[in-house]
């Protein structure tokens, strides 16, 4: 009750400020005025009485003075003064207050951004209940992981005893068509999985039911789910899209139900899920035949208060049997791994990177504010000096300090929190596709709280700390001192040089770090791909549901058209193009079969059409190309790479050589080697070209004719078109050539070659601007810092160079004199920084291609870099130093 | 802080000890428990109850009415004065008078306790 009653009055206190004086006044007012007609009773004149009370009872505004000061809301009062006299001494000094906003800001919000953007990734827990029991199975062989096969994953499924259940998926593009208010197909995203999965996640339909085990089987009808935000979008959140019909690779799918878009992004392996199918790849799944058909993902969930350990242990005795019984699962084991490692995925070393010079980042910004903090107090010592010989109290003085350091560390914040805003767009905006859960990264409060508090505490340790160990001195001296010659704190001095030296270093690390990276890219981009990118469109179309031969005769057609559209000097039909083949296949080289399962070598693989090397421009070094010879009803043939005439020919001619795809027969079971298997005749060898990436180097290839090989004549078909125009231009005849055959056929990833190379160098364009924007942030900071220290050290030794000007000494001798002091600090810097250089190259060396981390010429330039800012930094107040006159200086004296 | 004036001479305890804020306030609760008055009235009550011995400063007899206005020991309510004047009528609350009970006997203990020692010897 009295609580409330004093914080009540408080109050009124503070917000009817008038009302509650004028009171005070009155109520005062009326005692004087009682008191004085007392003593007029006495026979006193009214003039009297009164000024004889006040001598009694003390003066009226002192009095009014004391009572006010009573209560809370006068300190609340005193610390709303003490802001307002921050706000003011701060406009007086812009210059510091901006400089010292601006690194607060720049510090608080690229690190807010970038820890959230970690936190997003590696810290936070799943969004789904229990979350550590969720696993991801794969099998394994050799050691190495592999997707698994869905009869092994049903296998594991029944027989193991520590799951609660497992779940295959996969996402696959399909042609989506049927949707309302739309009569054009499109490509979308479809998740097929398995009838337990949602239910390993604990999501539960929004609408409607999820598929049934029963529904998993092929050949029923077929059933989907939608997700809740494509439902809102294309359906305009109508319950009555339950039942309805939608046609997916041209088959009819009725609408059972709608399910939160509760899964991340990481786990759809960065595609967009919002259609969710029963899981049905292909007929014949569960064929014994295709045991060893591996490619899927499996996701499971551990019974409760079982072990990592345990679920291996069980998993490795459940697969060894399998291994037993079936010859495709011979040396083939199984794991389990969390679910949460798939979240991080590759990312980690970016991550970490990333952390790194953020890191960096928060330490030079600290370093600088720490700097400015230091030189505005060492100008202030004359000041507070003042200030405490007048009687002002510690008390007072700290809350003075106080008041602007809070004032400063809370705009910085607030502008920080804009920076981290307009960084993390940034990030978003620049993610690599590898790195799609930056996608979905939001600000964290926590983070920024964090962040803001760290900033509030540098502030006081370097603004506050060393304003108090100063007013402990002798204040006469420092009167005394500071009015002659403003020379005080010589440690002060010394530190913030080595707080300089710092800047320098950490700056010098961040700008290798760039150099390192800009240069990795170039040789990236410089090396032979094997084949001309320029002027070289590609595409995508999937046909569904069609045969081999139906499948050529549309390439045919399609071929036909686009080589009549104006503006096309060639072009292809392809399985995969380069600079990245991830098709793999057991390969037996029939003059060198492989004894043991274990050695059955592996080749990149693709088929495509007759004008494919043409096309791409892949030179012949052997042989023959493909031509329109090489038919249906001829002996098929194959081109191999270089690499794979390395490989599996040294020494040996290798055209004419005959491959076939998987084990040898010898190998094989009975039922196995029934199947017919395509033997390829090598009819050519064509110069490497990057088949594994940019970075890797091309591993051995087969080129193959797709149409010699129906078995392989899947409907994902790419076009390549080598163009006489801008490529860009032929972006929609394409479009239109594939839909003048079937309307339904959506073209996707319709994409220059160049803009294929770039999404190859994203992860490296990333660090690199991501890192340049730092490095850039930092060496901005740095010289703020140098030219900081040496302006001050020139305002200092006014009257000492004064004086040697005098004696005869020349400008530039002032000139040198001035810049060495800075020169040495960067250099001190510099050699810092290349050790921490040296000691850090770990951390960036998995970023690097034909580079390394201690690259000699990456280091010099960036250390020349660092050197030449850091000079002309120096160069204005050395300038200043030469300008100075002796005569004024003396006279000052 | 603090100022109690004792009639001839100044005395001006730098740090207020618990005993004598304690007493102030004891001695304005004791005042309006006989009858409610403005602060004035307190004032001239209490010299005139200690015969002339305490005379109670402006600022500290406002800042003590405050601190017990806030603590909700006594209510305060403007009324017009006999002059024709508002003036701030105080009455002692039900919490108030429970105070001023304790503080009573506490006082009575502390000062018997206190003549004990100094009448020993």
């Amino acid at each position: 009750m009295s609580l409330f009653r004093n914080v009540a009055t408080g109050l009124r206190a503070i917000c009817r400020k008038n009302q509650v004086d004028r009171e005070l006044d009155e109520e005062l007012g009326a005692y004087l005025e009682m008191e004085a007609a007392e003593k007029m009773k006495q026979g006193m004149s009214r003039k009297d009485a009164l000024r004889a009370v006040r001598l009694e009872r003390g003066s009226l505004e002192i009095t009014k003075e004391v009572v006010r000061s009573g209560g809370w809301e006068s300190f609340v009062n005193t610390c709303w003064q003490h802001f307002r006299f921050g706000l003011r001494s701060l406009r007086k000094s812009p210059a510091f207050a901006v400089v010292a906003v601006l690194t607060l800001a720049l510090g608080i919000g690229v690190n807010t951004a970038i820890f959230s953007c970690v936190d997003e990734i590696l810290l936070r827990p799943l969004p789904f209940p229990k979350s550590d029991q969720l696993m991801q199975v794969f099998s394994t062989r050799a050691g190495a992981e592999l997707p698994p096969s869905p009869l092994d994953a049903r296998d594991l499924n029944i027989e193991n005893h520590t799951f609660e259940g497992l779940a295959l998926y996969d996402i696959w593009p399909k042609n989506v068509a049927g949707l309302p208010n739309s009569t054009r197909a499109e490509l979308g995203f479809v998740g097929m999985v398995q009838s337990g999965w949602f239910h390993l996640l604990r999501i539960r339909p929004v609408l409607g039911r999820l598929s049934t085990s029963d529904e998993d089987k092929p050949a029923r009808e077929h059933v989907v789910m939608l997700g809740e935000g494509f439902w809102r979008q294309r359906f305009h959140g109508d319950p009555k899209a339950i039942g309805q019909i939608i046609r997916i690779n041209e088959e009819a799918y009725q609408i059972i139900g709608v399910v939160p878009d509760a899964v991340p992004n990481w786990l759809t392996y960065g595609g967009h899920v919002s259609l969710w199918t029963p899981f049905v790849p292909y007929s014949g799944l569960w064929n014994e035949a295709n045991r060893g058909n591996r490619g899927f993902s499996v996701l499971g969930r551990l019974k409760p208060s079982v072990t990592l350990a345990q679920a291996r242990a069980d998993l490795s005795v459940v697969s060894s049997g399998l291994a037993a019984r079936y010859p495709a699962d011979r040396e083939i084991g199984a794991t389990a791994r969390p679910l949460l490692d798939m979240r991080v995925g590759e990312s980690r070393p970016m991550l970490f990177l990333l952390l790194g010079s953020v890191g960096l980042i928060l330490l030079i910004a600290c370093a600088n504010l720490a700097n400015l903090l230091l030189a505005r107090n060492t100008y202030r010592y004359r000041e507070i000096a003042v200030r405490a010989a007048l009687g002002a109290s510690r008390r007072a003085l700290i809350l003075m300090l106080f008041s602007e350091a809070l004032i400063l560390s809370l705009a910085g914040g607030v502008l920080g929190l804009l920076v981290s805003y307009a960084v993390s767009q940034l990030v978003v905006s620049l993610h690599p596709d590898r790195l799609p859960q930056v996608a979905g990264q939001i600000l964290d409060w926590r983070v920024m709280l964090f962040t803001l508090g760290a900033s509030l505490l540098t502030t006081m340790l370097f603004g506050i700390a060393p304003a108090l160990a100063n007013s402990r001195v002798n204040f006469a001296d420092a009167l005394r001192e500071a009015g002659r010659t403003g020379m005080t704190g010589v440690a002060h001095q010394h530190l913030r040089r080595v707080l300089v030296a710092a800047e320098m270093a950490l700056s010098l690390m961040l700008l290798i770090g760039v150099g390192l990276l800009v240069r990795s890219m170039f040789e990236m981009q410089k090396q032979d791909l094997g084949f001309s990118s320029q002027r070289l469109l590609t595409a995508h179309f999937y046909l569904p549901r069609r045969n081999a031969t139906a499948i050529t005769q549309f390439t045919d057609d399609l071929s036909r058209r686009v080589d009549a559209l104006p503006g096309v000097k060639e072009a292809s039909i392809a399985a995969v193009f380069p600079p990245r083949n991830g098709w793999v296949q057991q390969i037996t080289v029939e003059r060198h079969p492989a004894t043991d399962v274990a050695s059955v070598p592996e080749a990149r693989f693709n088929v495509v059409d007759w004008h494919y090397c043409r096309t791409l421009g892949l030179r012949l070094l052997q042989g023959r190309d493909f031509g329109k010879s090489d038919t249906e009803t001829t002996q098929p043939v194959a081109l191999i790479n270089e690499t794979f005439a390395r490989r599996f020919f040294s020494g040996e001619d290798a055209v004419g050589q005959l491959i076939h795809l998987g084990p040898p027969e010898s190998l094989l079971s009975a039922s196995e080697s029934a199947s017919p298997r395509t033997r390829f005749t090598v009819v050519g060898i064509v110069r490497d070209a990057k088949n594994s990436g940019l970075v890797l180097p091309p591993g051995p290839e087969i080129i193959a004719l797709f149409r010699q090989t129906p078995d392989l004549n899947y409907g994902f078909k790419r076009i390549i078109v080598r163009t006489l125009i801008d490529p860009h231009e032929l972006a929609s005849p394409l479009q239109q050539a594939v839909q003048q055959i079937d309307s339904d056929i959506p073209v996707t990833d319709v994409l220059t070659m160049n803009e294929v190379l770039a999404k190859e160098t994203a992860d490296s364009r990333f660090m690199t601007i991501i890192l340049g924007s730092f490095s850039f942030l930092g060496l901005a900071l740095a010289s703020i810092g140098v030219y900081g220290v040496l302006s001050y050290l020139v305002a200092q030794r006014k009257q000492e160079i004064g004086v040697r000007l005098a004696l005869g000494a020349s400008r530039s001798q002032i000139l040198w004199m001035t810049l060495r002091q800075g020169i040495t600090i960067a250099l001190l810097g510099s050699g810092c920084g290349l050790m921490g250089a040296f000691g850090a190259q770990r951390a960036i060396s998995s970023f690097l291609f034909g580079v390394s981390p201690v690259d000699a010429v990456t280091l010099s330039s960036a250390t020349l870099l660092i050197l030449c800012v850091a000079a002309i930094a120096c160069t204005v107040p050395a300038y200043r130093a030469t300008r100075i006159d002796p005569i004024v200086t003396l006279r000052y004296e | 802080m603090l100022l109690l004036v004792a009639k001839g001479e100044r005395f001006m305890p730098d740090k207020p000890s618990d005993l004598v804020q304690g007493t102030l306030d004891m001695l304005i609760l004791k005042t309006l428990a006989l009858e409610p008055t403005h602060g004035y009235g307190i004032s001239v009550r209490i010299e005139q109850m200690s015969k002339g011995v305490f005379r109670l400063n402006a600022g500290s007899l406002f800042l003590a009415i405050q601190r017990l206005e806030r603590d909700g020991l006594i209510d305060g309510e403007w009324k017009p004065t006999e002059n024709n004047r508002r003036a701030r009528y105080y009455t002692l609350t039900a919490k108030g008078r429970k105070r001023l009970n304790n503080e009573t006997r506490e006082w009575g203990r502390q000062v018997a306790a206190i003549s004990r020692i100094l009448e020993a010897s």
